[in-house]
């Protein structure tokens, strides 16, 4: 029998002893990568068409300056972190260097850890992109593989071993792609050529990751539409907890505004949606084991839904027209600062409807609310201090 | 620190479990997954215990277990009542319902051997089924077209022996009904059957 402490993974490169199992004949087997069994993508043949840009808007002259870069680093072959803030268009900054590969036929994708960022973007890139075959491949969907431009969640980046040209990973810094050394090791082992990382809230692990590959770190301060990011209230509870957010809610709703009401974990979502329903009418919940999550998302954003309480699973990627953001419990330890940057950018994201309130109920002041809210005051300080973003 | 054999991780003895078993495969967060609705249940005229239902966290450790080939996971199903099943069954002979030659060779082992394995039985794979019968795309029609085909292996003698079937999942018990046909041709004395898990129709329309 061989010693497992010996055998590394030759798949995700996993080398504890405890991921390693015995198997049937004595052989040691890898047990980390054993849920990503599944078809290969063929190899990458292009579609053949003239593949153009068509972007129905026009780019903010901070986002035009940015793309420059971009795509003046990633023709050098030096891969990019692209440091954004919430809202500011993060997509449209690399559409210039999708062009520049898809039209020498070579292959583009785009990765993000979250299923419905997926489903998000797929139509969004299609639109950008209207020559092009596009396919999407996440869980329970992965009927087609192959297609100029690949659209795949994290967890399916180890169907194409050394496939992408230029591959795009979208929030780096969200579960369950961060910290997470196999998606990360499926992730550099599908990249052939460069890399663009996109991220918000960088954490300083990726960013000395990058530092080793010696890739350029680009940062844009300001929102698409230019104004500042709505910094959160903190608040803290009243003698009756509860009560408080009950009120804060039905304030936003008189108003006709729609709103999030974020939770810390799925059974206090539904136990707070179970409450707020008796007080506020025409609400539902959402959390990641939700059969019914798209319906009610597809719902909310066509305004049938006024409210939504959700746990940690729409803190990225949803834009909705005018929405409120409340956090019940931003002092629970689950959340991080990153979490919250991430959730109060939920808010004022369309252009028409900058400025919407962002309020996070604590307990008591923690350390990570504070840091937050100081980020997002320096980032908007930031902003203020230069019209036009400047490469460190 | 132990490791737990389902979820990977170090954990802290913590529970009578692992007081008394030094070898419990499961932690504390995994022992509480464990369905514990034993019960009986009639499918297709043969009464068999169930230790539990078909869902839930068991559900998908069996299947990354058949489905993944994690052969480590194949101690954690039977426990823990593995200790208790020897005693009760002392001198019985454990078969399992079979899976069909060219799956086993796909998979690199019998499913059900692994977890039979685990009682302190003597232990017979007695049973085969031909190839071609995978049973997840059937109808009730097609599962009892199959258990017709479960045959005893050539050279094995159960004459007069007490037997425990063991078998990993039963929704209409057709596969059931197979292996006691065959095995009480063969003569033998009497069968005690256990599965796993409960995919009962009735079940879980009661729950959802």
């Amino acid at each position: 029998m061989e010693r497992t402490e010996d055998f590394t993974c030759p798949r995700c490169g996993n080398s504890d002893p405890d991921g390693i199992g015995i198997g049937p004949t004595g052989k040691p087997y890898c047990r980390i990568c054993l849920q990503y069994d599944g078809r290969e993508a063929p190899a990458f043949t292009p579609s053949g068409q003239r593949i153009q840009l068509s972007l129905t808007y026009p780019l903010s002259p901070a986002q035009r300056t940015v793309s420059n870069q971009v795509l003046a680093a990633v023709t050098k072959g030096q891969p990019v972190l692209i440091k954004a803030v919430t809202g500011a268009g993060k997509t449209e900054l690399v559409y210039a260097a999708m062009e520049h590969f898809l039209s020498r036929g070579l292959a583009v994708g785009f990765a993000t850890p979250r299923k419905d960022v997926v489903i998000e973007l797929e139509p969004r890139i299609h639109e950008a992109f209207p020559m092009a075959t596009i396919t999407s491949v996440y869980g329970e969907h992965t009927q087609v593989l192959s297609a100029d431009i690949i659209v795949l969640t994290t967890h399916q980046l180890y169907r194409y071993p050394n496939y992408f040209d230029l591959l795009i990973l979208d929030e780096i810094d969200a579960f369950p792609y961060a910290g997470n050394q196999v998606l990360k090791h499926f992730f550099r082992r599908s990249v052939k050529g460069v890399y663009i990382l996109l991220s918000a809230t960088p954490s300083q692990t990726d960013l000395e990751e990058l530092e080793k590959d010696k890739g350029a770190v680009i940062t844009l301060d300001i929102r698409y539409h230019g104004q500042p990011l709505p910094v959160p209230q903190i608040r803290l509870y009243g003698p009756f907890g509860k009560l408080d957010i009950i009120a804060c809610l039905r304030d936003f709703l008189s108003a006709g505004k729609p709103c999030f009401v974020f939770a810390p974990t799925i059974s206090r979502v539904r136990r707070l949606a179970d409450l707020l329903r008796l007080f506020c009418p025409g609400g539902a919940s959402v959390d990641s084991q939700d059969p019914d999550r798209e319906r009610k998302i597809a719902d909310f954003k066509a305004g049938k839904l006024s409210y939504l309480v959700c746990t940690a699973v729409l803190e990225r990627g949803v834009t909705v027209r005018d929405l409120q953001v409340i956090v019940a419990d931003a002092d629970h330890p689950i959340y991080d600062a990153a979490a919250l940057i991430q959730i109060a950018g939920r808010a004022g994201r369309k252009s028409g409807y900058e400025d919407g309130e962002v309020i996070f109920f604590c307990h008591r002041e923690e350390p990570w609310v504070k840091e937050a809210v100081s980020t997002i005051e320096e980032t908007n300080h930031h902003a203020a201090m230069q019209s036009v973003p400047k490469k460190i | 620190m132990r490791l737990c054999r389902a979820c990977l991780k170090r954990y802290e003895a913590g529970t009578i479990f692992h007081f008394f078993d030094m070898e419990c495969p499961l932690c504390n967060t995994c022992l509480r997954q464990i369905d514990h609705r034993v019960h009986f249940r009639v499918a297709d005229g043969i009464r068999c215990l169930c230790l539990g239902y078909y869902e839930g966290k068991m559900k998908d450790y069996l299947i990354r277990y058949k489905e993944s080939l994690d052969y480590e996971l194949r101690t954690i199903f039977l426990y823990p009542y593995a200790t208790l099943l020897s005693l009760i069954f002392a001198g019985c002979l454990a078969v399992w319902a079979p899976s069909s030659p060219a799956r086993i060779k796909e998979r690199g082992f019998d499913h059900m051997e692994g977890i039979a394995s685990n009682l302190n039985l003597e232990r017979c794979a007695a049973l085969t089924k031909p190839d071609g019968t995978e049973q997840k795309e059937m109808g009730r029609q097609g599962r009892l077209a199959i258990s017709d085909r479960i045959t005893l292996n050539p050279g094995v003698d159960i004459a007069g022996r007490r037997i425990l079937l063991l078998d990993d999942v039963v929704s209409t018990g057709a596969t059931l009904a197979g292996c006691h046909r065959a095995l009480l041709s063969a003569g033998a004395r009497s069968i005690f059957t256990i599965c796993l898990m409960d995919n009962d129709e009735e079940h879980s329309k009661k729950h959802f």
